[in-house]
């Protein structure tokens, strides 16, 4: 379960999130979509205990600093950051050692998964952009998560790895796990989503339940709720435009 | 207007506008600048009349060492990388252009002999030490620095020229390395060679002369730069034409052989400006590039240890492992070479100026810590432990390594100046507790201003942190020196050691929490 009450973050005088509020249940994948610097990565950060921010937030009841929500979050970074002089394995190695995690085999599923294992002993340096992001997810699952955070997770993944993505989303919704995914890329999630949240300059514009939006598509909502038009209509606008 | 000329007067005129929209900027610059007023007045407001000074072919022995390590240095990042000429900016939108190749490569000559020379900049603040060592004036301290850029300067169209011929092909990369590594070599061995014949006394004098000899000025750019600064430092206007002329000429043929061995050489500088864009989008994105080999010795594989916190100690051990080539790192190790050649030249002066130096030199080491490249990732803050445990476990690597440069750097200073084995192993200590303050104060700035986007204001927040923590010792130092005329170097050494400890343990038990409340460096 993830709370988040009222948060406002600032940096200086520019207010990235004002006052956002949401609730994303056991067993719910919440989507944060929104244009460039809408604030989504921010909220992001702000949950995973990274940036200072006025209000709360709550992971499975403990405030989201005590070493309870730690235990239960997994982070997904915007960008891989992970260690040039780590093999791909010990990164997998230091996570689970430094949550107090026995090898049970977790680890090396999950690197298979992402065709990862036959590469368990190059160096963090030596991975392409997409092979880095795939490991930095497999790091933030290994000590198995109840509560997962994505910031833009198919940037630069290749489509077997997008394809396993969608089922891991599926797989933890299915395990009671919360899962929060910020991204640009809406048609990846198109089939997952249970709330979508549109985030606009630092606010939430809307949200909505799947249930309420049954025939319209998450594309068509997003355009509709940040241009006032739906994506076809928008596509004929940019045509006519170039004409 | 020419383009590229728009280009360079753009770029400078938004540098200069850069100062006025960024007041933390300007206040740096202002005070660059005060310091460096500071060292000239401080110099020339020295009594000189009947003082006598050190031989200057000293400092031109000197000026070569550091001519020849930073001009092989550059070299030999040439093999793996080529000469760092262009950035991305000008790969993305210049290559493509119509523009000539050949105008292209001199427009990335002027970039790289601007950079070269402001990279030297720090020779300037060791004018009120060479004042009054070597009786040198501004202009020839100028020369000097000069003589440092064109090392560099030269280093890089080397450094393209050469990846450009042996880009790909392992034995002809081989080869180059095997000559370089020769030529320097030989002229190194016959230096020494020159030194050892006689007592102690005179292994520097037989140095200086062998360094100052027709034999030393045939080196290839080091020693040309020998004969160029001699003949500026003694007056010998035909030794510094004759100097400054082969370099010039070098420049010309090796300007040439790159037009000439490969006029279409944009694939051959591509590596060196995607390594230079990687670096400038780290530090964006606020995390640190590590220089580390090109080839890693992968070595046993896995953590082995540790569970909870202590991980992060027993992972930065394996980082280190797989990242220095010797003991130390690169950048310890030139510190440490710095540090002893400054003590040999200024070696009158006692051991003041040579422990303020090695103080000086260890600020910058000490931001390449791996505490501080591990702020930049998140698991530091992600991990659920105590993180004040978090934080002295990643910080505890940093403790042998200090002790173990301060060994490295003080063991050769205390036999150069005949100190005591007891003052030697106090300037370690000192020297590691110093290392302490410059930690808790960047800790201490993370914790209190972690959310300060401007980097020059964390630096001057950081330099104003590391006073308030030195102030304690220095100031218990001066009392036992001036009021109870205390002479010991060891017992003011260890005065040092202890407040500079006291005052770091302090600011680091009052940071204890910095790591559930400070924001992931993302600036």
């Amino acid at each position: 379960m993830l709370k988040i009450n009222h948060v406002t973050k600032k940096y200086g005088k520019t207010v990235a999130n004002r006052d956002i509020s949401f609730f994303v249940d056991d067993g719910q994948i919440a989507v944060l979509l929104g244009p460039n610097g809408a604030g989504k990565s921010t909220i992001i950060k702000c949950i995973a205990g990274l940036l200072r921010f006025d209000g709360d937030i709550e992971i499975n009841g403990n405030p989201n600093k005590s070493m309870e929500a730690k235990r239960a979050l997994g982070y997904i970074p915007e960008l891989p950051a992970l260690y040039d002089l780590l093999t791909v394995e010990e990164h997998m190695e230091f996570v689970r050692r430094a949550y107090r995690m026995e090898d049970d085999g977790t680890a090396q599923q999950l690197l298979e998964r992402f065709e990862l294992w036959d590469k368990r002993d190059k160096l963090g340096k030596e991975l392409s952009k997409g092979m880095q992001q795939k490991l930095s997810i497999c790091c933030a699952l290994v000590h198995k998560p109840k509560v997962v955070i994505f910031d833009e997770p198919m940037v630069g993944l290749d489509p077997h790895a997008i394809k396993q993505l969608k089922e891991v989303f599926g797989e933890l919704r299915d395990a009671g796990a919360t899962v929060l995914i910020s991204t640009h890329m809406i048609d990846s999630v198109e089939d997952s989503w249970d709330v979508v949240h549109i985030m606009m300059n630092g606010s939430f514009a809307a949200t909505r339940q799947k249930g309420e939006v049954a025939e319209q598509s998450l594309e068509d909502l997003f355009f509709t709720i940040t241009e006032g038009t739906d994506a076809a209509h928008s596509g004929e606008q940019k045509d006519g435009a170039g004409e | 207007m020419n383009a590229l000329l728009y280009l360079r007067r753009k770029k400078l005129k938004n540098q200069l506008k850069s100062l006025i929209q960024k007041p933390a900027r300007l206040i740096y610059v202002v005070l660059i600048i005060a310091a460096l007023a500071i060292t000239i007045v401080g110099g020339q407001a020295a009594d000189d009349s009947g003082r006598a000074f050190r031989n200057v072919l000293e400092l031109n022995a000197g000026a070569a060492a550091l001519y020849l390590l930073m001009f092989a240095m550059t070299v030999n990042g040439g093999f793996s990388r080529g000469g760092n000429l262009f950035n991305m900016t000008d790969v993305n939108l210049l290559f493509p252009s119509p523009i000539r190749p050949q105008t292209l490569l001199f427009h990335g000559l002027f970039q790289q002999m601007t950079s070269s020379l402001l990279i030297g900049f720090f020779i300037l603040f060791q004018y009120t030490n060479l004042h009054s060592t070597y009786g040198i004036t501004y202009g020839q301290l100028v020369l000097l620095l000069i003589g440092y850029g064109i090392a560099v300067f030269l280093g890089q169209v080397v450094a393209m020229l050469i990846y450009s011929l042996t880009n790909g092909n392992e034995t002809r990369r081989h080869i180059g390395q095997g000559i370089l590594y020769g030529i320097v070599g030989a002229f190194l061995l016959y230096v020494l060679v020159r030194s050892l014949p006689g007592g102690t006394e005179e292994i520097l004098p037989r140095a200086v002369e062998a360094v100052n000899s027709t034999v030393f000025y045939f080196l290839p750019v080091a020693g040309w730069l020998a004969l160029a600064m001699g003949g500026f430092l003694t007056g010998n206007a035909a030794a510094a034409a004759g100097g400054l002329l082969l370099c010039a000429l070098c420049l010309c043929l090796l300007v040439f052989g790159i037009m000439k061995s490969d006029p279409d050489y944009y694939e051959d500088v591509l590596k060196s400006a995607e390594l230079a864009q990687n670096a400038i989008t780290a530090k964006k994105e606020g995390s640190m590039v590590e220089a580390v080999p090109e080839h890693v010795k992968l070595g046993k594989t896995g953590l082995g240890r540790g569970w909870g916190a202590d991980v992060f100690y027993y992972k930065h051990r394996l980082e280190n492992r797989r990242g220095r080539k010797f003991v130390l790192g690169t950048t310890q190790l030139i510190f440490a070479l710095t540090v002893i050649l400054f003590c040999v030249f200024l070696r009158d002066g006692g051991l003041l100026p040579t422990f303020m130096m090695a103080a000086y030199l260890q600020m910058f080491s000490s931001f390449s810590g791996r505490f501080n490249r591990e702020l930049t990732r998140p698991y530091i803050y992600l991990v659920p432990e105590d993180p004040m445990k978090k934080m002295l476990w990643a910080l505890a690597e940093t403790v042998p390594s200090t002790l173990l440069e301060g060994i490295v750097t003080f063991v050769p200073v205390g036999l150069i100046l005949s100190l005591s084995p007891l003052t030697t192993v106090m300037c370690i200590l000192a020297r590691t507790a110093i290392a302490m303050v410059y930690m808790a104060a960047d800790i201490a700035v993370e914790r209190l201003w972690g959310d300060v986007t401007s980097k020059f204001l964390v630096f001057l927040l950081f330099f104003a942190v590391t006073i308030a923590l030195l102030v304690p010792g220095i100031a218990a130092v001066c009392i036992l020196t001036f009021a109870m005329e205390v002479a010991s170097a060891a017992v003011l050494l260890g005065v040092l050691t202890l407040g500079c400890l006291a005052t770091s343990l302090l600011c680091l038990f009052l940071c204890r929490n910095m790591l559930q409340y400070a924001e992931m460096n993302y600036q």
